[in-house]
């Protein structure tokens, strides 16, 4: 199975310039003056492309330098740089020994990956959906992180993510002797791979497991492909972090603490 | 050759002294910086880099201070002789110095203390800047309008001292005044909106919006909105623009007092100036 063309390698001369729509946000690259210049536009934003042979120069551009015979470049769907924080629709209890399996829809952020000198160099990427920022921690250390909209669900419903969301199978065990509130979920992606299968995106499968020694601490299982029937997919981008097996994930499940309410 | 050398050198105390004060010299700087730079090592994990610094340079210029004595003491100088004779000196120059010796150990104790680090953004008295370097005698801070301003440890110790930056998220608080014919519920909706759309605002901690009681023309309100301290002067600019553009868009007035100002002139009454009917006309008299 090969990834749809969206993914493929393209070709650039100077002088051209390209549109590519992923979602809510539209990419344009334009190779001039041996150099990359490319805007990203949310939205209605984009109306400002209809009918023109070449892109506005007072589009949002960003520039990277190029070599003169640089011409290929090529997008890639990747994790967002943050962990995100996971929601199911309405908070579920797991009692000790459960298990529960969840899909989570993150938005997948655009990666421009472009010749320089030519070997392929990262430019930069741009989020598919303008992200929500929210923090897990408390208010004197913590991890700033996405906060993923659509809530996770226990079916896989097409319909309930958005074109560019890569569909992610969480499954959560309760190894522990209490029942296991799971209202939020920090999750980190760094270890997930991208791939695509009948046009969607999926990561690989990943196992949590809490509550066996330390109720703080969270193992994680990740597994090589993505889940159920998506088994087959293509792989279309790496782990950020690089391939594990086995992680830990600390105070996973915990709610915000010690937030102090103002004086009335 | 050699055996000339040797005998004038064995001869002669005053090189035997200045090769001495050589060897002192040679052994002694290394050692003194080595020993600094170990006490730096050591004390930038519990003290911070500015900290460990300040303190391996109190180690450095204490080890100098012992190469310079042990030098005076080849060519002779009795130190204790030159203490003594310095006593009722040093008790002036002590009066003297107390300033500085109480800066001097004030830094230390902000040292030790650590309410903050070099680069962390702090409020002290009316000065609000960046601290450059925390020195052995007073901080240097760098105003957000680019000015050096020197406080004195003593100060720092004695007055109240604010570090903006100490945590990573910080919450902005507004107060806001709308009309008494608004819906208290549709107005905190309408904030809490606001506050979830600025991009920079997190979900969480959610952001707080507190009904704050009856104004003497205003319905008052409170919103809180949590953001990391990156992103401060970006809610505190957006913010305020998104709630008022929302208030515009859904027709929540917001209220604000009515001011009339008049001379003195428009005080006075005003004039009536009665003007006699035109004489009528004797009979006979033709217009």
């Amino acid at each position: 199975m090969a990834a749809t063309e969206r993914w493929h390698e393209r070709t650039l001369h100077d002088g051209e310039w390209l549109r590519a729509d992923f979602g809510n946000l539209t990419l344009v690259v334009l190779s001039i003056l041996e150099e990359w210049r490319v805007a990203a536009l949310y939205g209605d934003q984009r109306q400002i492309l209809d009918g023109l042979n070449m892109p506005p120069d007072d589009l949002p551009w960003q520039r990277w330098d190029r070599g003169e015979k640089d011409v290929k470049l090529q997008f890639r769907p990747t994790f967002p740089d943050r962990p995100v924080i996971v929601r199911p629709r309405s908070a579920l209890h797991l009692s000790p020994r459960a298990m529960a399996n969840f899909f989570v829809g993150i938005p997948a952020f655009i990666e421009l990956n472009a010749h320089s000198e030519g070997q392929y160099e990262r430019l930069n990427a741009w989020p598919s959906e303008p992200p929500s920022n929210t923090w897990h921690g408390t208010p004197i250390s913590g991890t700033l992180c996405y906060s993923v909209k659509t809530r996770a669900r226990r079916q896989f419903i097409p319909e309930d993510w958005q074109e560019l969301s890569i569909i992610s199978t969480i499954e959560i065990a309760n190894s522990g002797a209490h029942t296991l509130p799971f209202e939020r979920l920090f999750f980190e992606t760094g270890h997930l791979a991208v791939f695509e299968h009948l046009g969607r995106l999926w990561s690989n499968h990943a196992r949590i497991r809490t509550g066996e020694k330390d109720d703080s601490l969270s193992g994680v299982v990740f597994g090589q492909k993505p889940f159920g029937e998506a088994a087959n997919a293509v792989e279309l981008t790496p782990p950020r972090l690089g391939r594990v097996r086995r992680s830990m994930l600390k105070e996973a499940f915990s709610t915000f603490l010690g937030v102090s309410h103002p004086h009335l | 050759m050699l055996d000339d050398l040797n005998a004038l050198f064995w001869s002669s105390p005053a090189l035997q002294k200045a090769s001495r004060v050589l060897v002192i010299l040679i052994t002694g700087v290394p050692i003194v910086l080595l020993i600094s730079r170990i006490t730096a090592g050591i004390l930038h994990r519990r003290l911070g880099q500015q900290g460990g610094d300040l303190l391996a340079r109190i180690v450095r210029y204490a080890g100098y201070l012992l190469i310079l004595i042990a030098i005076l003491e080849e060519f002779g100088f009795n130190l204790g002789a030159v203490l003594g004779a310095a006593g009722i000196a040093g008790v002036a120059i002590g009066f003297a110095s107390q300033t500085s010796l109480s800066n001097l150990i004030s830094g230390l104790f902000i040292v030790g203390e650590r309410p903050f680090e070099k680069g962390d953004i702090i409020e002290v008295g009316t000065f609000t800047g960046t601290v450059e370097e925390i020195g052995l005698m007073a901080l240097t801070l760098r105003t957000f309008d680019n000015r050096s301003v020197r406080i004195p440890n003593e100060t720092l110790v004695k007055t109240n001292v604010v570090t903006v930056t100490r945590y990573p998220i910080r919450r902005i608080d507004l107060t806001i005044g709308v009309s008494y014919n608004e819906a208290i519920d549709r107005v905190m909706k309408i904030l809490r909106e606001a506050a979830e759309d600025h991009p920079a605002v997190l979900d969480e901690p959610e952001p707080v919006i507190v009904f704050n009681g009856f104004g003497e023309s205003t319905l008052n309100f409170m919103i809180g909105a949590w953001t990391t301290k990156e992103d401060v002067i970006r809610v505190k600019n957006g913010l305020p623009r998104r709630i008022k553009e929302a208030f515009d868009r859904e027709g929540i007035e917001i209220p604000f007092p009515h001011r009339v100002l008049t001379g003195n002139r428009s005080m006075e009454p005003i004039p009536v100036v009665v003007v006699p009917d035109p004489k009528p006309p004797e009979n006979g008299d033709k217009p």
